[in-house]
């Protein structure tokens, strides 16, 4: 057997073991520069839309329509501020956010009356919008809240997708004040056009929960904190979401024990619907049907001064009964 | 088995490496990590625009600071106040230096503003510095002028006026407006 | 010995002499700008961990470069000069095993189980990639650092004692007197810092040369051989030490160490068996994750789990803790101990707090200072005590227990826990109440309440607390800074 240790190295092992160890050495350099203190790359936080449509002109900020069916009221509504086609144009994605917070029936008016949210559904395709999703952030199960508030049914019937608390993705969002941290359910930052449905409830700590509340269905773990400062922090949400349209749902409303509820003896049926553009208007429509004084909801007072709205309910066209 | 040999001089070079590192230990342990006092400096700053005491600033005496803020500033500097306001003016120290000088004293008037950001402390510096002051070699943003100084440190303006002129006087500037630098954090 | 040995020595013997006097000044709390920190600054193992698992190469690892490049030129001359842990059991197999035991050729030579370290290096390097840092366990520098500081210095008198010092002592020992059998048994078999040096050592321009037409295969070469490499023969460059005491041994001088030698021949069977290797990469993907769910989980925020001021959010740390123990020595109140079981299993050895024992100074930022892979962020004391006009950085907050404390529950007196508290205005206020006592005298008491927007965890009301054994005033971890959702409370309204 030839000796391999006798043979002196020929040139070409010689320049590819030179090479192979530059190689290396390359490697390495190259690899220590490119990730030398590099950060994994910010997430970025994602910015919250402004959903508003401009300016109606000569028509009303808001208008109420009362009668027996609440998707009548509701149709009437719309047509007063404009119509469903000055708001949804062909090819939007719009997302839908009723109050579907709790475990409770319709008729115990812890959330959106499910005909609304179906009518809604209907009047946004209608319009030729391409999708429309009907979400919240429940505070019970989400299955059981969509399925025995009836918003689930009665909207998917109309041609709205589901996205539930357990389905829905959450992501950093440039939320300030209180409210900084937590995350925003992502299918509403994508969307084009945002309605927001509130439900005219009782809150043990707030005294009401209306439109503006309704945005802790959007926010994701931690929201819960910002019942420490409630009011304060309801007019900041007021403040850095603004939903294309406000409909604020009093087909029927909870005095009392809210915001969850469960008693009969504590709802009254109003059967009214508002919508507007201006979500102070409703917001302080939605404390009249309730019977409070709007001054005296500490949240209104702190949304009017940050200019959020007009706290007038003069802004709303009272369209009477059908 | 090969025999112990005694080293070579030339081998001791392999010990080299050795001797950088000892000596670059050696430098390294001259050096004091961040000094704990800093955090003072820090906690005096946050409280308002600070003048350095007369040690410090190489002084005899001082006199006692007078603090003013956005109401009381006219008090102080009259009509100019307006100027301050404008820029965000937030409060200030002020007082004199003496130094001495054989038998006679030379005094500094020192003055120090704070305003709401560096921007405005800038501006006021900019619209002050007279047209035939100089930057101050070794200190950063101070221009002086043979009988003035002015320097800015982040929200901080100071304002130094000697009482004569000369190389004591301008030696005086300096002293105080080092010190100054020196105590910011 | 020739004089290559000798300077081997000399080297040898300054550098665990550095390691171990910087070791020694850091837990005295040396205030001079030593570098405590450069043996692991320098330690490839970390960067190329830290690279797979987070992803960056914070600030000063990039000297591990240096130490690469040095093994591509000379082989692991890091493993035969420098490692303090090699030169320990160096010392421990002379020590405890005679020459005759300890140079023979057949405690010297390659066992095909030494392959285990590779294994071993790509566990933890899949295991980095799937987001889990556990190069610390094995890393030499980290475990002679724990060993000695956590462990076996604590003994000494005047040491400070650290819950499960045993263990990091105890594996170190392991380590020392198994050299007694088969020396530098670690750095054969289990060393996952040799293992990546001797990948890269396989490209080395500077290597054992074996003249065969002057060999004899008389195997005295063997005899002394710290890395087992079998010079003669199939030398393993990715064993060898260079640590040369095969060439003055070889009474035919065939033996020299020479740049770019001819290769010698492979080994009969491959040292390395890819199969075993895919199969540890596969249980690996398989068992990380399980670690990660150890606890809780990662997600789930411990209440127990104080982390230093300037600690990356838990997922991050975990990427980048190389369990070294030196935050733990230069934490001036002994406030940082070892995890056990506050992190789960991905976290052991990982720095906690434990207020009990320490608390976290309050303009104190030593810990951030010495961490040599960035897991504990650097911080000023100004930003740190919020003295710069921001948030200071909170660790936690405090939690009152009314039903020990002693103005709350027993009607004495007592303040000394808002006393204690560093911060300004105070996180400890009072209640002012009069109360008749046992003799129906009335006593003036002042009943602590803990202001939570004030409270930064640094626990020093715990330490002081006069109610022993569990204080009636405790922190938790809810109020991080570094956890935007392990919070208590509503921020302060912008100033």
């Amino acid at each position: 057997m030839i000796d391999p240790y006798e043979t002196r190295l020929s040139r070409r092992e010689l320049v590819l073991r030179l090479s192979s160890t530059g190689l290396v050495a390359g490697a390495v350099g190259v690899g220590a520069l490119l990730f030398h203190d590099r950060r994994a790359q910010a997430a970025g936080l994602r910015p919250i839309p402004d959903w508003r449509v401009p300016g109606g002109g000569s028509l009303p900020e808001a208008a109420a329509a009362h009668g027996a069916d609440p998707a009548a009221n509701l149709r009437r509504a719309i047509e007063a501020v404009g119509g469903m086609g000055r708001f949804v144009k062909k090819g939007e994605v719009v997302v839908i956010k009723p109050n579907v917070g709790w475990d409770r029936l319709p008729e115990q008016a812890a959330n959106t009356d499910p005909q609304v949210v179906a009518e809604l559904v209907r009047l946004c395709r209608g319009a030729g919008a391409k999708r429309v999703v009907v979400t919240d952030n429940s505070c019970n199960d989400p299955r059981r809240c969509f399925a025995r508030s009836g918003i689930a049914a009665a909207a998917s019937q109309a041609g709205a997708e589901i996205v539930d608390g357990s389905a829905a993705v959450f992501v950093p969002a440039s939320v300030s004040g209180y409210s900084s941290g937590i995350e925003v359910m992502e299918a509403v930052l994508l969307a084009d056009r945002v309605i927001n449905v509130p439900v005219v409830k009782h809150h043990s700590l707030s005294r009401a929960t209306l439109g503006m509340k309704n945005w802790m269905g959007v926010l994701g773990k931690g929201r819960n904190r910002l019942h420490q400062s409630i009011h304060r922090s309801v007019a900041e949400l007021g403040a850095m979401f603004r939903p294309t349209l406000t409909v604020m749902d009093a087909t029927r409303i909870l005095l009392a024990n809210g915001p969850q509820g469960g008693s009969l003896a504590d709802v009254k049926t109003v059967g009214a619907v508002a919508v507007g553009t201006d979500a102070l208007a409703c917001e302080v429509w939605g404390a009249v049907q309730m019977g409070l004084q709007p001054a005296s909801l500490g949240f209104i007072t702190e949304a009017a001064q940050r200019g959020i709205g007009r706290a007038d309910l003069a802004l709303v066209k009272d369209l009477g009964s059908a | 088995m090969g025999a112990t040999r005694w080293p070579r001089p030339w081998h001791l070079l392999f010990l080299l490496p050795l001797v950088g590192v000892a000596v670059w230990l050696g430098w390294r342990a001259q050096r004091v990590r961040e000094d704990p006092a800093h955090i003072l400096l820090a906690l005096r700053a946050v409280a308002g625009p600070t003048l350095p005491a007369e040690l410090r600033a190489g002084a005899t005496r001082r006199t006692p600071l007078q603090s003013y803020d956005k109401e009381t500033l006219y008090e102080f500097i009259d009509g100019a106040a307006e100027a301050y306001l404008a820029n965000g003016f937030e409060r200030c120290t002020a007082t004199v230096y003496a130094f001495a000088d054989g038998a006679a004293e030379l005094e500094v008037a020192a003055e120090a503003y704070r305003f709401g950001g560096t921007t405005g402390a800038r501006t006021q510096m900019t619209s002050e510095r007279p047209t035939d002051a100089a930057a101050v070699p070794g200190l950063i943003d101070t221009f002086a002028d043979p009988s003035s100084l002015l320097a800015v440190h982040n929200r901080d303006f100071l304002k130094l006026t000697a009482m004569g002129s000369g190389p004591a006087a301008e030696a005086a500037l300096r002293r105080v407006a080092a010190a100054w630098l020196a105590e910011q954090p | 010995m020739r004089w290559v040995q000798r300077i081997r020595a000399v080297y040898q013997g300054f550098f665990l002499l550095l390691f171990l006097w910087l070791l020694a000044r850091l837990a005295a709390g040396d205030l001079r700008d030593l570098p405590f920190s450069v043996f692991h600054h320098a330690d490839p193992l970390s960067a190329v961990g830290l690279v797979l698992a987070a992803g960056t190469l914070p600030g000063a690892l990039a000297w591990a470069t240096l130490l690469i490049l040095l093994t591509l030129l000379f082989g692991r001359v890091f493993c035969g000069w420098i490692c303090p842990l090699g030169t320990l059991q160096h010392l421990a197999s002379r020590l405890f095993s005679g020459r005759k035991r300890r140079e023979s050729q057949l405690v010297n030579r390659y066992r095909r189980w030494y392959a285990l370290k590779v294994y071993i290096l790509v566990a933890l390097l899949v295991g980095a990639l799937l987001g889990t840092l556990q190069s610390g366990w094995l890393d030499p520098l980290s475990l002679t650092a724990r060993g000695l500081a956590s462990g076996l210095w604590a003994a000494l008198p005047g040491g400070r004692l650290v819950p499960g010092g045993w263990l990091a002592a105890g594996l170190l020992l392991g380590i020392l007197v198994a050299s007694r059998f088969i020396p530098r048994l670690f750095c054969r078999a289990l060393c996952p810092l040799g293992a990546l040096l001797g990948l890269f050592a396989r490209f080395s321009l500077f290597r054992i040369r074996r003249r065969a037409s002057a060999c004899t295969d008389c195997g005295a070469c063997t005899f002394a051989c710290q890395g087992a490499d079998e010079p003669l023969g199939s030398h393993r460059v990715h064993e060898c030490h260079v640590c040369l005491n095969c060439l003055p041994a070889c009474p035919k001088a065939a033996l020299g160490y020479a740049a770019l030698p001819a290769l010698p021949p492979a080994p009969a069977q491959p040292d390395f068996s890819r199969r075993t290797a895919i199969g540890t990469a596969i249980v690996t993907l398989t068992v990380g994750p399980l670690l990660r769910a150890s606890g809780g989980g990662r997600d789930a925020a411990r209440a127990d789990l104080i982390r230093p001021p300037g600690a990356l959010p838990e997922g991050e740390f975990l990427k980048q803790c190389v369990k070294c123990s030196l935050c733990q020595q230069a934490c001036p109140t002994g406030a940082l101990h070892p995890a056990i079981a506050q992190a789960g299993v991905e976290g052991f050895w990982s720095p906690v707090l434990i207020a009990r024992r320490g608390w976290c100074e309050f303009a104190c930022t030593r810990c951030g200072e010495v961490c040599p892979t960035g897991a504990i962020a650097k911080l000023t004391s100004a930003r740190k005590t919020g003295y710069d006009g921001g948030e200071p950085v909170r660790i936690g907050t405090a939690f009152v227990d009314r039903g020990r404390c002693l103005p709350w529950a027993m009607g004495t007196p007592c303040i000394v826990c808002e006393e204690m508290c560093p911060t300004d205005p105070k996180a400890i206020w009072f209640v002012e109440v009069e109360e008749p006592g046992r003799d129906g005298q009335p006593v003036r008491l002042q009943r602590p309440m803990v202001d939570p927007q004030r409270c930064t965890g640094c626990g020093i009301c715990e330490n002081r607390c006069p109610v022993g054994a569990k204080a009636a005033i405790s922190i938790s971890s809810v109020g991080e800074s570094r956890d935007p959702l392990n919070r208590l409370v509503l921020p302060p309204p912008a100033r």
